[in-house]
């Protein structure tokens, strides 16, 4: 039966909207969280898995966004959704002219310099605490005045299958394959008739702004913004979701969100000790796994209802690309 | 081929149900047996980025709590469990450590928490669910000003705190103050309360900002002691690890303290146990709150809590370690007044809290006036001391401020005098 997958992932997600109910407001909130993260995680998939620009500056068009909305709600009393849309629209700007700025940069020093980029956000927000209320948190009006939290998790939930299904349009696209080409290598796909410049701001602006939906959904969600949001830490901890998951798909990548972040809440008993065992896993998946340890099984999930034949044919055809090359 | 490939794919979906089946009965809430074990919540930083080494002392403080209470029989026949969530300084992880505690540990009440801002995204699940939720060491005014019937808070507040520094500021005689703080909640609230005070009694003040995770100001410190005029006070507000460099820098510099130049740390680095060990000479002489009872009018509580902190974990309680015993033993007062463990008939027993504990004798405001007043334990007591040995213990150094309390003469002793 082919396409079998969809139909799985269709029932599963069905059954996940209509059991909703029955999750404690604990592990629905774990849920919402995970939901956050993938749409960061898949967005961050995007740029660096697809583009191959390793960016790590995502987090801080996350925070600029949840901040833009939650002051212009604050000050001109905008509808939220409106608040939320204008965040987009000006992380969309922003990455777009950081992705301009560093056209011709590559490897470390993109990564460097979107950390610059990323730092200097943070401070600016920690720093203006006569706007932002610095670190002691700004205040956010909420999505709902309801205490349940079942209606973010809708909201969670449809952010994440709009987001994922616009970018799996984009990857499947044109754009998509010029996107790898650049990857793989710039000047060759200059040669081929690629703008290579020109698909690079896109791929920093479009994914800019899926952080900023994300980012502006947490502060709407959570009602507490600091500028800790934008910095290395979160980041630190969307990669470690992402390269587990598998970074060079976007369910792989949403699925290491997903995976990270219920682990991380299993095994709070054991406090401190959960983020370097979260560092081994990253070191061993990068030795050992280097498409991510998700991959495999969502390439044998895909193949599911295949027959036999053509499935061990696609398991083998997977690549085993070096990100250091 | 088709047939088997279809067995395949059942055993595989029936291994996804089962599966599916397996992990939701963890993920959905079952209902509390009277027969356990009565279970407060603890939130608090544990690991970085938060202040981990005040949770640390915090979280062994309601470990010895509980420990007692048990010892006792417990409250209403039932042992007291505490479910320690670490929070790490993340107002999301509050969020997440809240939820855990009430939907998942089924607690009857919160407390603890290190950090304004975590503390009140915490409060926000804790007000939804009608659990009361009492705040230990953090200082911002909204906490209790929102008004929330489930939020108290044994901690002073920034009014009651930064409010003493600029009066003894003030009284003291100082007339230019170099003013450096963290970023953060307690840095930001400290510096709005502390400068109008200054401004009314016309002190001048330059004003810094510096990034919380900073440890390096020997800049800033050179800035500070080019100045000219010349600065007569360093007003440090630092509540985390950075305030060791910053005092240790300032002293090797020759900066403050200094027979010209006085120094003073607002935020608890200065009483913590490693105090000295991270500062050393640089400490003698430095001025610090302490959110306690001052020594010469320690009760029972008191010294009983002082004594067995230090049996039992050889070094000596911080001031947030006896707020957070206290809360521990207000909690238990309620529930065993209460009878129950409602969040209701908690929240209206620690209304009527009249009792005295390890820093006095406690009672929550029910007034709206100022608007922090709500909930919050209005004779805090904050007590302004100054180092005059090196390797001192907070509570044998001087008491310089409030005045009706202070043991020494002078409201500020110089170096060499």
């Amino acid at each position: 039966m082919r396409g079998l997958h969809i139909y799985i992932l269709l029932a599963v997600a069905a059954l996940a909207l209509v059991f909703a109910d029955r999750l404690s407001s604990y592990w629905m909130h774990v849920a919402i969280i995970a939901m956050f993260y993938g749409i960061l995680a898949s967005s961050w998939s995007l740029l660096a898995g697809y583009a191959g620009l390793f960016s790590l500056g995502h987090m801080a068009f996350a925070s600029i966004g949840g901040y833009t909305s939650a002051l212009l709600v604050q000050w001109y009393g905008i509808p939220i959704p409106v608040g939320m849309v204008a965040g987009v629209a000006l992380c969309c700007v922003l990455g777009g002219l950081i992705g301009w700025v560093c056209l011709r940069m590559t490897g470390p020093y993109l990564a460097i310099f979107t950390l610059g980029f990323s730092e200097i956000v943070r401070i600016i927000f920690a720093t203006e605490d006569d706007i932002t209320a610095g670190m002691a948190g700004l205040h956010v009006e909420r999505l709902f005045s309801t205490t349940s939290r079942l209606p973010y998790f809708y909201v969670a939930f449809a952010l994440l299958v709009v987001s994922l299904l616009l970018m799996g349009v984009i990857v499947r696209s044109r754009w998509g394959l010029f996107l790898r080409a650049i990857r793989e290598d710039e000047q060759a796909a200059s040669a081929s008739g690629v703008a290579v410049a020109r698909f690079r701001i896109l791929a920093f602006a479009i994914a800019s702004g899926f952080a900023a939906l994300a980012g502006s959904f947490y502060g709407h969600y959570i009602g507490i913004l600091t500028p800790s949001i934008g910095g290395l830490d979160f980041m630190a901890v969307l990669v470690v979701m992402t390269v587990i998951g598998g970074m060079e798909r976007l369910p792989t990548a949403v699925g290491g969100a997903f995976v990270v972040e219920f682990l991380l809440e299993v095994l709070r008993g054991y406090g401190q000790w959960r983020l370097p065992l979260f560092g081994i896993i990253l070191l061993l998946t990068m030795r050992f796994a280097r498409n991510g340890l998700l991959t495999p099984l969502w390439l044998r999930f895909v193949q599911l209802g295949e027959p036999r034949a053509v499935a061990a044919t696609a398991l083998r055809d997977v690549p085993q690309k070096d990100p250091a090359q | 081929m088709l047939v088997q490939g279809r067995r395949h794919v059942g055993s595989k979906l029936a291994a996804l149900v089962g599966g599916l089946v397996l992990v939701s009965t963890q993920f959905v809430g079952a209902p509390a047996n009277a027969a356990d074990p009565i279970k407060i919540g603890w939130v608090g930083p544990l690991s970085p980025p938060g202040g981990y080494a005040e949770g640390v002392l915090m979280k062994q403080a309601a470990e010895l709590a509980a420990d007692e209470i048990n010892a006792k029989g417990g409250v209403l026949g039932r042992p007291i469990q505490v479910i320690f969530q670490d929070t790490r300084g993340q107002p999301e992880e509050g969020t997440a450590a809240a939820e855990r505690l009430i939907s998942q540990e089924h607690v009857v009440a919160i407390t603890g928490e290190f950090h304004s801002s975590v503390f009140l995204a915490e409060m926000e699940v804790a007000h939804n669910a009608g659990i009361p939720i009492i705040a230990v060491d953090v200082w911002a005014l909204k906490i209790t000003a929102k008004g929330y019937p489930e939020v108290f808070r044994v901690a002073p507040n920034q009014a009651l705190i930064a409010g003493k520094y600029g009066e003894w500021i003030a009284a003291a005689g100082f007339k230019n103050v170099a003013f450096l703080y963290e970023k953060n909640d307690g840095g930001q609230s400290a510096r709005d309360v502390m400068l109008p005070i200054l401004d009314k009694h016309g002190v001048k003040y330059d004003v810094v900002g510096a990034d919380p995770s900073a440890t390096e100001f020997t800049a800033q410190i050179e800035r500070f002691k080019s100045h000219s005029p010349a600065y007569d006070f360093f007003m440090a507000a630092y509540s985390l690890a950075g305030a060791y460099p910053m005092m240790n820098q300032s002293h090797t510099l020759g900066f403050a303290p200094t027979a010209k130049t006085g120094i003073a740390n607002s935020g608890g680095p200065a009483v913590d146990p490693t105090f000295w060990k991270n500062v050393g000479e640089g400490g003698k002489y430095v001025v610090t709150e302490v959110v306690g009872l001052p020594k010469n009018a320690w009760n029972d509580t008191t010294k009983a809590f002082v004594a067995a902190f230090k049996k039992k974990y050889n070094h000596s309680p911080s001031p947030q370690a006896i707020e957070n015993y206290d809360a521990m033993l207000l909690l238990a007062d309620a529930i065993g007044r209460a009878k129950s463990t409602d969040g209701k008939a908690l929240i209206a027993a620690l209304e009527k809290t009249d009792i005295v504990l390890g820093r006095g004798r406690y009672t929550f405001s029910t007034g709206h006036t100022p608007d922090w007043a709500y909930h919050q334990f209005m004779d805090a007591p904050v007590a302004l001391i100054q180092y005059d040995k090196v390797n001192q213990d907070a509570e044998d150094a001087p008491i310089i401020w409030p005045r009706d309390i202070a043991d020494v003469k002078y409201l500020y002793l110089k170096p060499g005098q």
